[in-house]
Formats: C-alpha cells, sequence, structure tokens
C-alpha cells in the first residue's frame, strides 16, 4: 500500500474517531469538532484516495494492461 | 486461498478501499450528523454553552413570571424547549435553526461571540402553532377582538404576554 492510501486511510481513521467522541456525547465541543473536523478529514482522505485511483489508472494505461 | 484473476485483485483491493474511505465515511457521517442535530435540540445542549446560563436559569428560577419559564415549568412544552419556540415552523425551518446553531458554535468556540440577539422579531406563528384553536386562546375575552391583527403579526403576542426571557427584564428596567 502506498504512502497516499495509507495516508487517506488514516484521515478515515481519524475523522472516525471525533465522529465517535461526537456521537458517544454530543456537546456544542464535539459537534463543532465534528463539523470542522471529521467532515474535512473525510474529504481530505477521498480526494488524496481518488487522486491515487487516477494516477494509478494512468499509469496501468501507460503500461499497456 | 482463491487465486483471483488477473487484474482481480488491482479492482478487489480498490473496492474494499473505496468502501472504506468513500461509501462508508458517507454513512457514518450522515448518521453522525442526524443523531447530533438531534440531540442539539435539547435544553441541555442548549444550557451546555455558558453563554445561554442566564436564560436556562430564568427558565427553572422557582414562582418566576418569565412567559418561558411559565411554559417550562407547566410543562406546556415537554421536550427541547428552546428548539421548539426558536425554530421556524416552515418548510426551511429546521434546517435555517440548525445552520444557524452551527454559526453559533463557531462565534462561541473559533470567534468572539457576539451579543445574544434575535435575527428577527419574534413572530406570533410560533406561538400560534401551539396556541390557535385552543379554547384557552380562541375564548379569551381579550384575543376576541384582535384575533386578525394577532394572526397577521400585527401585534405581537409577547407585547402583552412578555417579558419572556431575564434579558428582557434588564432590558424594561
Amino acid at each position: 500500500m502506498n504512502a497516499r492510501r495509507r495516508f487517506a486511510l488514516f484521515c478515515t481513521f481519524l475523522g472516525t474517531m471525533i465522529a465517535f467522541v461526537c456521537l458517544y456525547k454530543t456537546t456544542p465541543l464535539s459537534m463543532m469538532a465534528f463539523f470542522n473536523g471529521s467532515l474535512l478529514l473525510y474529504l481530505l482522505g477521498m480526494l488524496v484516495y481518488l487522486y491515487d485511483v487516477f494516477t494509478s489508472i494512468q499509469s496501468l494505461k501507460s503500461k499497456g494492461r | 486461498m482463491i487465486k483471483l484473476p488477473p487484474g482481480m485483485d488491482w479492482v478487489w483491493r480498490h473496492l474494499s478501499l473505496t468502501m472504506a474511505i468513500i461509501v462508508f465515511p458517507v454513512l457514518f457521517s450522515a448518521v453522525t450528523a442526524e443523531v447530533a442535530f438531534e440531540r442539539s435540540k435539547s435544553l441541555e445542549f442548549c444550557a451546555s454553552c455558558h453563554v445561554m446560563t442566564p436564560y436556562v436559569e430564568g427558565l427553572k428560577e422557582p414562582g418566576s413570571e418569565l412567559l418561558a419559564a411559565k411554559h417550562y415549568q407547566y410543562r406546556r412544552i415537554n421536550h427541547n424547549q428552546c428548539y421548539t419556540c426558536h425554530a421556524d415552523y416552515d418548510l426551511f425551518g429546521p434546517a435555517k435553526a440548525k445552520a444557524n446553531g452551527l454559526k453559533h458554535m463557531a462565534h462561541y468556540y473559533l470567534g468572539k461571540p457576539r451579543k445574544i440577539a434575535l435575527y428577527k422579531p419574534f413572530p406570533n406563528s410560533h406561538c400560534l402553532q401551539c396556541h390557535d384553536g385552543a379554547r384557552s386562546f380562541v375564548q379569551a375575552e381579550a384575543h376576541k377582538d384582535i384575533m386578525e391583527e394577532i394572526r397577521s403579526d400585527g401585534m405581537k403576542c409577547i407585547d402583552c404576554h412578555g417579558p419572556v426571557h431575564p434579558s428582557h427584564v434588564e432590558k424594561a428596567q
């Protein structure tokens, strides 16, 4: 697994941990952390992963597979 | 061990990663947001910001004549007392209340909390949502001549039935 995928998985993991805190005990602080932290981390993870898929497809194409 | 056909391991690996990085976060955030929004309607949630303390204390003050306190202490509203009165009852009311709530939290934690004030004058429709049609409201002598004005927001309920919160008391003094 390359570094980009590991980074995307790490962002998803971290986002999920913050979301769990918000689910366990919803306070203004945990809700803020969810909306400003989790969602951004999820988005970042998705973008990094999609970029990785795109570059991976490009490299497969260039190898003629 | 199952041997996947050539190329399938790539597909399988990416399918698993897509589930973990895209599908799971979308579903999990939808559930978390819904649960959090539902819980954020409670009085306890509003009371957890210290700027709301005077308002919540006003609700619970024994024997208080404040309108909000009477609604709370006589259990005229059973749950989510702040939200019930302060969210609009139109189509986008709940969404607008949620968006404003997020904005308030951002101000509270990230910026300078501003003075607490209503976005617009308190509309009678919030009161009428429960009171209109009720015998005590319709048959009240004081309401009979001004019913149309009340319904059209020409005359405010809180003009006669206020003060609502302690801040109004301070303002009036």
